[in-house]
């Protein structure tokens, strides 16, 4: 069950579609097919039925008593086809002593009708006599004479070879307009499914040259129903990509920004006469920063294409609680506003790291208040939310030139600005993997400094 | 003070040990977490430094277990990642304060003597009982405004004594507090420290003992109550 089941799931898309396209073609043609054919026989049969009626109806005119109270029939018969033999149509009335045959039986060997009361008719529909169908109408009939009823039975006979004739011609060209109906349809299916499984053709083929390394991402030019698909494999690839020149980055920035100190520690070990502590102890400092530093910033995750939302209040309250373990003695008094709903969408790492260090630096820096606001950004296209965290507090604040240094660090661990330890270069790094942007401003009501991160969905 | 030290990192620990010891502290290691929870069980600290990472019992279940038979002496968490992760981790298992590996020794110093100073209920570094003040970032005791020189011992002494003001100190217990565990306990040599302190730090105007001798209890030291 399980190796079938396994199968039809291998089971190529046009395979799928050709197999229930044409297994829906064969039941729904053979279903008109054989409905008309029904249809055709009823009416045909109707049709013989009528016309026997009228035959019934006509010969009653011409039968006649005579004198004696018996039955006679009219010489000159109302329908012509009953005086040419062998014609097809044949008459018989018979009662007790009567027996009558239409000349055009004359030869035609069938079977006498059945006595009938009187007003009662039967139709054989067909009538079956040695090996040859006919159909047949049967009425049992009464005259009223002084001697009271003379009842007889009046039956019309029709040769049926005409009617499946007809019905054999009919049935032969509804099922060759049906077989040619069904090859066309074949054919215009085939060619529908291969316009709209083409779009899936192209993707493999692409699929194939980027695996090559003949392209560097997809192209863009498909249908709607691909075009999810295809635009969040290329920012997986280009995510992908993007990490790796980090880990690349990063990993060449500690190599380079290690060589610095370790060629002063080596010169002043060589120094023979007195080695100078302090200028070892500035560089082993220098160096555990640039490790803690390239350390953090190897560990952060960056902007995923597919990613769970992290509540952030989840998180904002657990670091706001470890913080007012920390600093219980500075009474902080944080304030915090957080859009209900609001989730990141990242490691949940890559958060923690980000609220933490800069709310702790609020929490450092403040005399008594920090301010933590935090707003859901939507953009249109986009299914996901990004986030606006701002973080403020009523300390000294970050005067002008600082800012803009603050800002434009990064590239290298070395060009670390001094004395805002590393907390504040890994948030740097988060936002900008996050392909965010991060403002330092003056905050008018608390008067201290104020930073603004937007991460965009 | 005396410190409950839990780390497997034998350099690190006899480096603590010996730098802790240097600075006054009383210190009992334990290079495991299953030793140290032991020694956390069974005696009285002031302060415990745990490391995160520790074999047979982790760092986190240690402070645990602490808190939850009702162990209230501060811990000072010590993590080698340093991420904000283990820090809220640390934090919400019952630690109060977390150091971040390699640090600097007079880093883990302050942050030690804050949390002791905290714990106390002091939320600055100057212990205040009365007239007599103690500075424990300087180690500068005055009385009256006028500073005093104190013995290294008598200095302990003090700064226990006014770390739990209004309670009442037995012998035994400074004694656990102030000496090593090697050293000879005599609990006359007790009484002459806290003698020689009294004299040194006492008031001449003011009429009460600013330590109080309580027969057969031990010491108390409270603030002067003016009358």
């Amino acid at each position: 069950m399980k190796k079938t089941n396994s199968i039809l799931r291998r089971f190529s898309l046009t395979n799928r579609l050709l197999t229930t396209a044409t297994l829906a073609l064969i039941i729904a043609l053979s279903l008109i097919g054989v409905v008309m054919d029904r249809a055709f026989k009823e009416k045909t049969t109707h049709l013989v039925k009528e016309r026997l009626e009228g035959y019934v109806y006509a010969l009653i005119s011409v039968i006649e008593t005579t004198e004696d109270n018996q039955l006679n029939v009219d010489d000159i018969l109302p329908i012509p086809k009953l005086t040419q033999p062998v014609s097809g149509i044949y008459a018989q009335i018979s009662s007790e002593n009567f027996n009558w045959q239409s000349v055009s039986m004359f030869g035609v060997d069938l079977p006498n009708p059945e006595f009938l009361e009187t007003n009662v008719t039967i139709f054989n529909a067909p009538l079956k006599y040695k090996q040859k169908d006919y159909f047949r109408m049967t009425r049992g009939l009464a005259f009223d004479t002084e001697d009271g009823e003379i009842p007889f039975v009046l039956s019309v006979t029709e040769d049926a070879k005409n009617y499946f004739r007809e019905l054999a011609e009919f049935e032969e060209t509804l099922w060759m307009w049906l077989l040619f109906t069904s090859v066309i349809l074949l054919g215009v299916q085939g060619l529908i499914m291969n316009w709209s499984l083409n779009p899936l053709k192209r993707l493999t083929e692409n699929l194939a040259e980027l695996e090559k390394g003949k392209i560097d991402k997809v192209n863009d030019d498909y249908p709607p129903e691909l075009a999810g698909l295809t635009t969040n494999l290329n920012r997986l690839l280009e995510n992908e990509r993007g990490n790796l020149d980090r880990q690349r980055k990063t990993l060449g920035d500690l190599a380079h920004s290690l060589k610095t100190p370790l060629a002063i520690i080596h010169s002043e070990l060589e120094n023979q006469d007195k080695t100078n502590k302090v200028l070892l102890n500035e560089q082993v400092a220098s160096m555990n920063d640039i490790v803690e530093y390239q350390l953090k910033r190897a560990a952060v995750a960056g902007h995923r294409t597919f990613t769970v939302g992290v509540p952030v209040i989840d998180k904002l309250e657990q670091i706001i609680r470890t913080l007012n373990k920390v600093y219980r003695h500075k009474k902080v008094k944080p304030h915090l506003q957080i859009a209900p709903g609001a989730e990141f969408f990242g490691e949940h790492g890559d958060l923690m790291e980000l609220l933490g260090n800069l709310i702790e630096n609020a929490y450092k820096w403040c005399d008594q208040n920090v301010s933590v606001t935090i707003k859901t950004l939507t953009l249109v296209n986009r299914k996901r939310t990004g986030l606006i965290i701002e973080i403020a507090d009523d300390g000294p604040g970050i005067s002008q030139e600082k800012r803009s240094e603050l800002l434009r660090r990064g590239v290298r661990g070395d060009e670390q600005v001094k004395g805002h330890g590393i907390g504040l270069s890994i948030v740097s790094d988060i936002v900008e993997s996050y392909q965010g942007q991060m403002e330092i401003k003056y905050h008018e009501l608390l008067k201290g400094a104020h930073f603004i991160i937007t991460l965009p969905p | 003070m005396k410190i409950l030290l839990i780390e497997d990192d034998d350099n690190l620990r006899e480096v603590l040990e010996k730098r802790l010891k240097e600075e006054g502290f009383v210190v009992e290691s334990a290079d495991n977490g299953e030793d140290g929870l032991y020694l956390g069980m069974e005696f009285e600290y002031d302060l415990a430094i745990i490391d995160l990472g520790l074999p047979k019992v982790s760092g986190m279940e240690v402070i645990q277990t602490l808190r939850d038979k009702d162990q209230s002496y501060p811990i000072l968490v010590l993590t080698a990642r340093g991420s904000w992760q283990d820090k809220v981790m640390g934090l919400d298992a019952g630690a109060d304060d977390y150091l971040v590996k390699p640090f600097h020794f007079p880093e883990l110093l302050a942050r030690v003597n804050a949390l002791v100073r905290r714990s106390a209920g002091f939320s600055t570094p100057e212990l205040v009982c009365g007239y007599v003040s103690l500075n424990t970032t300087t180690g500068e005791v005055k009385s009256n405004n006028k500073i005093v020189d104190l013995t290294s011992y008598e200095y302990k002494v003090l700064e226990y004594m006014m770390m739990h003001q209004g309670e009442v100190v037995s012998k035994s217990t400074l004694t656990e507090h102030i000496y090593h565990q090697d050293y000879d306990r005599d609990s006359n040599v007790i009484e002459v420290f806290v003698g020689r302190l009294r004299r040194k730090i006492q008031s001449k105007e003011s009429k009460k003992k600013v330590i109080e001798t309580l027969r057969g209890r031990g010491y108390r030291m409270r603030p002067d109550e003016e009358d």
